[in-house]
């Protein structure tokens, strides 16, 4: 664990101190992240030199007696969203570690590690889904949900969800579009926005599979066998890409927002697909 | 066999199976592994989709391909292919085998390395022509051609020496007829050659030669009776390798019990080529008529023995029955004991004195009880005129007549006192008289009196009266016991006693038997005929034993007079027997002696030294088979994913991993080769005169110890303790050649795991040759080994098992006769046998022979027969290495109690 929070932290600490895309508007159509910006909130967010024409009650006389300058007291643009996290725990996101690869779960554990930690560095308030933990803010608290992310064995479903917060899903959603639509319906009764980080492994997206293989699909029992599974190649890609297909068309329809990652491809890639869209 | 280019399969029929691969391929194709399950998820999104791939089940190309190159590879191997340049003609080899009687000391030896020749050829494309030496029947020798290795065996193992001398002119005729020329010719025989065998030689040049003698070059000893007088046998020993001054001669019975041992040690003189010893052997008498051979150093070879003609029994002996008194008891006749006397040797003619006298026989014994009629008394005369001998016994009887008046055929002769001596009354001083030692002019000279004989009466003759009587033999009161009288050509002879133990003992004993023997055999024209049939009944084998007479073995024609009868294969060694007895035909007696040494160009000891041409592909085959075999299995392993095994990582372990069966397979032959052979070791030192001397006096050991023992010992080979391995040697020699020798670590490991295990290590000091003494030797031991994994060293004495092993041995000697130390290692796991021999005796200098065959170096000390206790120390060492305190065991000890009071 010790390891998963020290490799996230590392890959944030690269990252600039990041304003998500999401806190540029207001709207909260995208409603992916909280806002992080001055505004006029009750809590402190930060100090500036005065500039001629900001409003005098915004002045820390205290704070400008002190240091015998004048400072104006940025306070936090109020926001009712809260930043909730839920990691898919099934069987099929262990899938992966082999070859030099890591698991699409190792994959989401640190994706979602660096967007907490990114969060909480942005003032943002952040959730564990069915997690005991309730909202933390507080850049010392990483680690109580980072275990808790870690931990996670939770079902998708927090009372505490309020409306217009913002849900993220780590999930390879190889089960059936309507079946995710159900989960997330049955995820709150307080309508909410949401973001699903899709993370695959490479093969599930090439099939680069030969010969004479019996394919096993632990999450179902499947069984497969094909004597030539290179014949099996074409009709496996079309089935997948009408799969994900369907999968944008349900979650486009209940306003989430689908993006798909590989377990081989840069942690940061998909920071700047949240950021830039 | 079946030539493709350079390969040749020796097995071609085996190809055939080939034509069966149709039939595998269904098999090899509908066994396909069973598929690699792959833990894919993803899978789901195609689980609606029943039918995507149809293609049929089969292998995949890579096993199928591994599969089908066993099967083929499989079939080669069976097809036995060796490659080289190989005509497509069959190679014809020559193997001529010399079995005559030179060949039997050295036969197990020669036998052996045939087989290895054959074995060595066992599957390539030879024919082979292998031919003995020695005749066997008419214009006949054995032979056989053929290309098939089991029947070249079988051949070789029904052949046997023959005890006569080989016929190399009918080897070369043969080989002419044969009209074959030759790729290579082998000839397994002594280095010694005469005129027939070196026309033969010149013959056999031609060709590709190799002259194959045995380790052992020494021929047997040739054992020759010259001459027999009475119990003294007059033998000549010949040597043709060396002159040897000692040595023993065995007298066995015909059930080869051993009878006597005589140890002669006499002068050799050099005669030719040759080296021949005297001996003189003088049986004991009560063993003359017992024994039936004579056997020279325990070799058993038809040169080294000597069976004894035994034909005795023609002599007739004529012993005339009573013609009054009837009624007399059996034990009380004289005749009965006579008869008891002669019967073993003589023919017996039981019969009334006439019809004796009618038979003309040369012998006629009259019994004390029998009264010669007067009728016969002319005829009698007579008859002892023309050469008859007569002898009478005397006693009560003859007194008695000779009182009445009635009998005075004996008294005229004789001049008896009528009256019996008067031992035993009151007066007499003595009971009974012994008898006088035979002096020189008695026939009976050199004949064991028994001290058990008594005299107790006796008849006297007045001597005086007639001059012409002979005293044969005297009491020690100088009273005649034998007296004999010539008539004519003829005698009378009268024992003085009768045979009853109221006068004396005298026919109960041998005595009586060897003094009628003695008298029988010197009766002038009691000779054999002069000629005789003689038919086999007995043939000497080539390892001078007897068994059935040879098929082709004919009657002979025994001539005294002519010369002695050609030993040869239609007139083998043995016993040839007719009515009248037995004829010893020896080899010795037939010998041209018209052989000297040679030293052939083209001589070789070992057939390993040979190089065949091509070279075996079936070792390769199977290797190959099983780096396949082994391919397979891995794949398939990785297949089901009973192993995670990364071929491409772990590429480099699985190239080491392939190579080890290879390897195993390859080093197979060597080692096995090692094992297989008994070899001494010898440890290389940085002194390559020691070393040159060690491996000299190690080849004389090994010769001395096959020849000796079964146990046939290789060459002697170079040891350095760093890189080679020990196990294959029982035994070690070293020479510590400096004071300050060190070993390192591991040599000092191996040397300790060797005697654990059973090694024998012998260590001889020639650090200073003349001053060291045994106990720097310990010294020198102590720094080498300082860790203590020897038991403290005790001196070698006649208790330890090393000198009880083979021989008994109370000395140790080599060139010097110091003490020596012996140890064994503390962890051994038998049964705590000698580890270490230690000393400064310098054995292989003792051992060690020049060219010449003469010894390198004289001894230091001299002790008696010091050079063959040294031999047989060197012998003992190797079989206690070899079986280690077994002779301590209990039950060897009455054996060894029988051999040191012999």
């Amino acid at each position: 664990m010790k390891d998963l929070i020290k490799k996230a932290k590392i890959i944030s600490s690269k990252l600039p101190d990041i304003k998500f895309a999401i806190s540029h508007s207001n709207s909260l159509n995208i409603g992916e992240v909280k806002i992080m910006k001055k505004g006029t909130g009750d809590e402190f967010f930060e100090y500036k030199d005065y500039l001629t024409g900001d409003p005098l009650k915004n002045i820390d006389w205290k704070k400008s007696a002190k240091i015998q300058k004048l400072l104006i007291k940025n306070k936090e643009h109020e926001s009712s969203r809260n930043i909730w996290f839920w990691i898919d725990n099934s069987i099929s996101m262990k899938y992966g570690n082999f070859e030099g690869f890591k698991s699409k779960y190792y994959k989401s554990i640190i994706l979602g590690l660096v967007l907490i930690d990114l969060s909480l560095n942005s003032g943002e308030k952040v959730g564990i889904i069915g997690s005991e933990i309730g909202l933390k803010k507080n850049k010392n608290d990483f680690v109580l949900l980072a275990t808790s992310f870690i931990k996670n064995s939770y079902t998708l479903n927090d009372p505490r969800i309020k409306k217009n917060d913002i849900v993220i899903i780590f999930s390879d959603l190889l089960e059936r579009p309507e079946t995710y639509k159900k989960k997330i319906s049955n995820m709150s009764q307080n309508f909410c926005h949401g973001i699903i980080i899709q993370i695959l492994h490479p093969y599930e997206l090439s099939f680069p599979f030969k010969g004479r293989k019996r394919f096993f699909d632990p999450v179902s029992g499947l069984h497969k066998l094909f004597n030539k599974t290179e014949n099996v190649k074409e009709v496996y890609k079309a089935e997948f890409n009408k799969h994900q297909k369907n999968l944008n068309e349900v979650f486009k329809r209940i306003g989430w927002r689908l993006f798909t990652n590989i377990t081989n491809s840069n942690y940061e890639k998909i920071i700047y697909q949240l950021y830039n869209k | 066999m079946l030539n493709i280019g350079n390969i040749v399969f020796q097995n071609p029929y085996f190809l055939i199976l080939l034509l069966t691969f149709p039939f595998f391929w269904k098999y090899l194709r509908s066994s396909p592994l069973p598929p690699s399950l792959v833990k894919f998820p993803a899978i789901i999104l195609v689980s609606n989709h029943k039918s995507i791939d149809n293609t049929p089940e089969k292998n995949s190309f890579f096993i199928l391909l591994l599969r089908i190159l066993i099967f083929i590879i499989l079939v080669l191997v069976l097809s036995k292919p060796k490659f080289g340049k190989i005509n497509h003609s069959k190679f014809e080899q020559l193997v001529i085998i010399d079995n005559s009687w030179t060949s039997s000391a050295n036969w197990n030896d020669r036998k052996s390395k045939i087989k290895e020749l054959l074995k060595s050829y066992k599957f390539s494309n030879f024919n082979f022509t292998i031919m003995s030496t020695t005749q066997h029947s008419k214009n006949d020798i054995l032979n056989v051609t053929t290309n098939n290795y089991e029947e070249a065996k079988e051949f070789l193992h029904k052949l046997k020496p023959f005890p006569w001398e080989p016929n190399y002119e009918l080897v070369k005729k043969n080989l002419k007829n044969k009209e074959k020329n030759f790729d290579s010719v082998f000839w397994f025989t002594e280095s010694i050659i005469n005129i027939e065998k070196k026309k033969l030689y010149e013959f056999l040049k031609q060709d590709n030669l190799f002259i194959v003698s045995s380790l052992n070059e020494n021929l047997p000893p040739i054992l020759k009776l010259n001459t027999q007088s009475n119990e003294t046998y007059e033998f000549e020993i010949t040597h043709l390798d060396e002159g040897i001054s000692n040595g023993f001669i065995d007298a066995y019975d015909k059930n080869r019990r051993l009878l006597f041992r005589f140890k002669y040690n006499e002068k050799f003189e050099k005669d030719g080529e040759f080296f021949k010893t005297n001996v003189n052997l003088v049986l004991p008498v009560y063993l003359k008529n017992k024994v039936d051979f004579f056997q020279v150093n325990s070799i058993r070879t038809p040169s080294t023995v000597v069976y004894l003609n035994k034909w005795k029994k023609n002599k007739l002996v004529g012993l005339s029955t009573l013609n009054s008194n009837k009624n007399i008891q059996e034990l009380d006749k004289g005749n009965y004991y006579v008869k008891k006397a002669l019967e073993k040797n003589y023919k017996i003619v039981e019969d009334n004195l006439e019809n004796l006298l009618a038979q003309n026989l040369k012998i006629i014994y009259i019994d004390d009880s029998y009264l010669i009629e007067k009728s016969l008394e002319k005829k009698l005369l007579t008859w002892l005129k023309n050469g008859g001998t007569l002898i009478k016994l005397s006693g009560k009887k003859l007194i008695r007549e000779l009182n009445l008046g009635n009998e005075n055929f004996f008294d005229f002769t004789f001049s008896l006192l009528k009256e019996s001596s008067n031992l035993g009354k009151n007066l007499s001083l003595k009971n009974f008289l012994k008898i006088r030692e035979f002096d020189n002019r008695s026939p009976f000279f050199g004949l064991v009196i028994p001290n058990e004989i008594k005299i107790k009466k006796y008849i006297q003759s007045n001597v005086k009266k007639s001059e012409n009587i002979e005293t044969l033999a005297n009491l020690e009161n100088g009273a005649s016991l034998i007296s004999a009288m010539n008539f004519g050509k003829g005698k009378m002879i009268l024992f003085h006693v009768p045979c009853n133990l109221d006068w004396s003992n005298l026919c109960f004993s041998y005595l009586f038997v060897d003094l009628n023997e003695r008298i029988i055999n010197s009766i002038k024209g009691f000779k054999e005929e002069n000629e005789r049939i003689l038919k086999p009944y007995l043939s000497i084998n080539g390892f001078g034993e007897l068994e059935k007479p040879y098929p082709e073995s004919l009657n002979i024609i025994k001539n005294l007079v002519q010369k002695q009868v050609k030993v040869k294969y239609d007139k083998p060694p043995g016993l040839y027997k007719d009515s009248n007895g037995i004829y010893a035909l020896n080899l010795s007696d037939s010998l041209d002696y018209n052989f000297k040494k040679f030293e052939f160009e083209e001589k070789i000891f070992s057939i390993n030294t040979l190089n065949h041409k091509g070279s075996d592909l079936q070792n390769i085959l199977i290797s190959i088979v099983f780096i396949l075999f082994i391919l397979e299995n891995l794949f398939i392993m990785i297949s089901k994913q009973a192993i995670n095994f990364n071929i491409k990582k772990n590429f480099k372990f699985l190239f080491v991993f392939l190579l080890i069966p290879t390897n195993l397979i390859a080093t197979e032959k060597s080692i096995f080769s090692l094992v297989s052979s008994n070899k001494i070791g010898y440890v290389i030192t940085k002194n390559k005169n020691i070393n040159e001397i060690n491996e000299n006096g190690l080849i004389s050991l090994s010769n001395f110890i096959t020849q000796k023992t079964a146990a046939i010992m290789e060459l002697p080979e170079p040891i350095d303790f760093y890189t080679d391995e020990l196990y294959y040697y029982p035994l070690i020699y070293w020479s510590i050649i400096d004071e300050n020798t060190n070993l390192d670590e591991n040599e000092i490991k191996k040397i300790n795991n060797y005697t654990k295990n059973g090694g024998l290590l012998i260590i001889d000091c020639k650090t200073q040759l003349n001053n060291i003494l045994p106990d720097d030797c310990l010294k020198i031991f102590r720094n080498i080994f300082p860790l203590n994994f020897f038991s403290k060293f005790k001196v070698l004495n006649n208790s330890h098992a090393i000198s009880k092993s083979f021989y008994l041995l109370n000395s140790f000697p080599g060139r010097r006769n110091n003490k020596v130390f012996v140890t064994s290692n503390e962890s051994q796991k038998s049964d705590k046998g000698a580890s270490i021999v230690l000393s400064n005796n310098h054995w292989t200098d003792s051992w060690a022979l020049n060219k010449d065959k003469d010894f390198l170096f004289p001894l230091l000390d001299n002790i008696e027969n010091q050079r063959t206790l040294s031999f047989r120390f060197g012998l003992n060492l190797l079989i206690h290495s070899l079986t280690g305190n077994y002779k301590t065991d209990q039950v060897h000890v009455p054996e060894i109690l029988k051999r040191i009071e012999d």
